[in-house]
């Protein structure tokens, strides 16, 4: 029973990574309806970027954290307002082969700036590990699952209460009745890439000192983003908290009871499975179309 | 939105780039003295075959797929296993490859299908890291990453080995030949406008009383074929490899290629092909910057030419002309 459980919390910590990963997918596309195959290299930046600073520039962790999070939030408005904007032809075809095009520049960019070492990040520390009854939670993934729970929520506040989060989601319904509704959509759309970028890096950084940082791992990254986004609902705030965590503890109850070597195919194959039967997601307004 | 490949005119045009190619092919075959000339020409072809597959789904029927490398791999797997392990002749295992990539492919594609743009990248994805993570791990067949596949037999004809590098160059070449001429015949055929057709709109389309499902499914199934008969030839010209080399960034090189050629024609994903292949050769320290040039490539031509480079250069030369006729 311990074992259980303890196989089902670090499930649910992974989880809550993932769900923090699946928002920056959700925000920009209720933004701007733009998938970002980009997205997994925005986390990858975050962790990669911080762990450089700290190991080759000595700069004290939240410094460097700090840093990691402003060139990401750079990057990402960049790819907004320089490579989509110009975009000759604007479908979404067309967006999602850009992003994919950013994805592979920024691993190119990472691999020759910093390296193709495999950079460890230093604990974040403060937190306590937490231990219950033979249960154990590290203090790492304390701090993943409080950003986790802290980020949801102010983005589902975000998004459903405020102006500003209206505004963005009406930019995304219609550009032009927005414009007209006084509502300037580069705005927003600038304004949900920064926020993405800034979610992913520090998603990145969190769980940089447990699973290390490379410039390959962005794509694991979007591909487990993604299926959490599709699980939960593709565009749902909650849709993607709970998608993730669903999907932390199918990945880690199969590398558990089933076969470790196979966890990453199962998380993709229950992605696939979504998409095929059911593409609404849990909690998702019938956005995956289906012909 | 460009010409279209449909009419007599331009099957002509086809018939006669295909003859140029084939003569293109021989002069090569005639004048190379080196190895390593051959085998630049030799690969720039296998992938030729894996980027037409990929033209005829992406380019044509507008199916983005990023999962390619994944038939490709069944393609290498099976012919290095049928050949090694029940001693079938080489020439009848490239057969099965095509076969079985083709059934693969089949397979998922009713349901891959129904799915459209980000939602079909991402599935293909998906799919394409599964098959990956299931060629590394089941070692007991595939070898895995390390030691992998080594020591497969060269392809044979009539009980000749092709074991020169001239002699896989003509095997190889012969094949390509093949695949445009199967491909070229498809798209002037009443599945290539009907390919056209659903690019433009599924709905209208079957509207027409076109079957838009079947199409795309005969689409992407020849896709993952000619896929699958690459990675058959590539398996038979090297003699070994491992999983690492169908990992998704062979998906996303085959991308490239049709990308950077162009969406609209045969002839751009050859070049695409032919480019990406021999690119590294004329660049010193290649692999380090290998993902910052493919990066900055897909970026300036999806952004700036969305019909491809080598359009855009056409097109531009075609400006040119005009305004220099009309002075």
């Amino acid at each position: 029973m311990t074992d259980f459980l303890q196989t089902a919390l670090s499930g649910l910590s992974t989880g809550a990574l993932y769900a923090l990963i699946a928002l920056g997918f959700t925000i920009v596309f209720n933004a701007t309806k733009v998938t970002n195959f980009a997205h997994g290299e925005f986390v990858m930046m975050g962790g990669l970027i911080s762990a450089a600073l700290v190991k080759f520039g000595q700069w004290p962790l939240p410094g460097a954290v700090a840093a990691a999070i402003l060139c990401v939030v750079v990057a990402a408005i960049l790819l907004d307002r320089v490579a989509l904007r110009f975009a000759k032809r604007k479908t979404v075809l067309t967006y999602a082969m850009i992003t994919i095009g950013a994805s592979i520049f920024i691993r190119g960019l990472m691999q020759i700036t910093v390296g193709r070492g495999v950079e460890f990040l230093p604990t974040f520390g403060v937190l306590p590990n937490i231990s219950l009854g033979g249960v154990f939670l590290g203090s790492q993934y304390v701090w993943i699952v409080l950003t986790a729970v802290c980020v949801g929520g102010a983005l589902s506040f975000l998004f459903l209460r405020t102006r500003i989060g209206k505004a963005m989601r009406a930019a995304s319904q219609n550009v032009r009745s927005a414009a007209l509704c006084g509502i300037e959509p580069t705005r927003m759309s600038m304004l949900a890439f920064a926020l993405a970028g800034g979610t992913g890096a520090l998603a990145g950084a969190l769980i940089a000192p447990i699973g290390a940082s490379f410039y390959e791992y962005g794509l694991n990254f979007a591909l487990k983003g993604f299926a959490a986004a599709v699980l939960g609902g593709f565009g749902s705030p909650i849709g993607a908290v709970v998608g993730g965590v669903l999907l932390g503890l199918m990945e880690s109850l199969c590398a558990g009871y089933v076969s470790s070597a196979y966890k990453d195919a199962m998380s993709l194959l229950v992605l696939l499975l979504v998409l095929f039967t059911w593409p609404s997601g849990l909690f998702g307004r019938d956005e995956a179309r289906r012909v | 939105m460009g010409e279209r490949y449909t009419c007599d005119a331009n099957y002509r045009r086809d018939m006669i780039g295909l003859a140029a190619f084939a003569i293109a092919l021989v002069v090569m075959g005639l004048l190379f003295r080196k190895n390593y000339h051959f085998g630049l020409i030799t690969d720039s072809c296998i992938f030729a075959i894996g980027a037409l597959g990929m033209f005829l789904l992406f380019g044509l029927c507008g199916q983005i797929s990023v999962g390619q490398a994944a038939f490709f791999g069944i393609g290498a797997y099976t012919s290095a296993l049928l050949v090694m392990g029940a001693g079938i002749p080489p020439l009848v295992a490239v057969v099965a490859s095509v076969a079985l990539s083709s059934l693969v492919g089949w397979f998922i594609s009713r349901p891959i299908l129904r799915l459209t743009t980000n939602y079909l990248a991402m599935a293909t994805l998906a799919f394409g890291v599964i098959v990956f993570v299931l060629f590394s791990q089941a070692v007991a067949i595939t070898g895995g990453l390390d030691p992998g596949i080594f020591g497969v037999p060269p392809m044979s004809l009539f009980g000749m080995p092709l074991k020169s590098a001239p002699a896989k160059y003509w095997m190889v070449g012969t094949f390509t030949f093949l695949a445009l001429l199967l491909v070229i015949n498809l798209i002037h055929s009443r599945a290539g406008r009907a390919f056209v057709a659903l690019k433009g709109s599924e709905v209208a389309t079957s509207g027409l009383g076109v079957d838009v499902v079947h199409y795309k499914v005969v689409a992407f199934t020849v896709a993952a074929g000619l896929a699958g008969l690459a990675g058959s030839l590539y398996a038979f010209v090297q003699g070994s490899f491992n999983a690492a080399n169908f990992t998704v960034g062979l998906s996303i090189e085959l991308l490239v290629m049709v990308v950077v050629g162009s969406l609209a024609s045969p002839w751009g994903a050859l070049f695409g092909a032919f480019f990406i292949t021999l690119l590294p050769t004329f660049l010193e320290d290649f692999e380090v910057y290998k993902l910052l040039i493919y990066g900055t490539i897909i970026l300036i031509v999806t952004v700036l030419m969305p019909d491809g480079l080598a359009r855009a250069a056409y097109d531009g030369v075609r400006a040119l002309a005009s305004r220099t006729g009309r002075q």
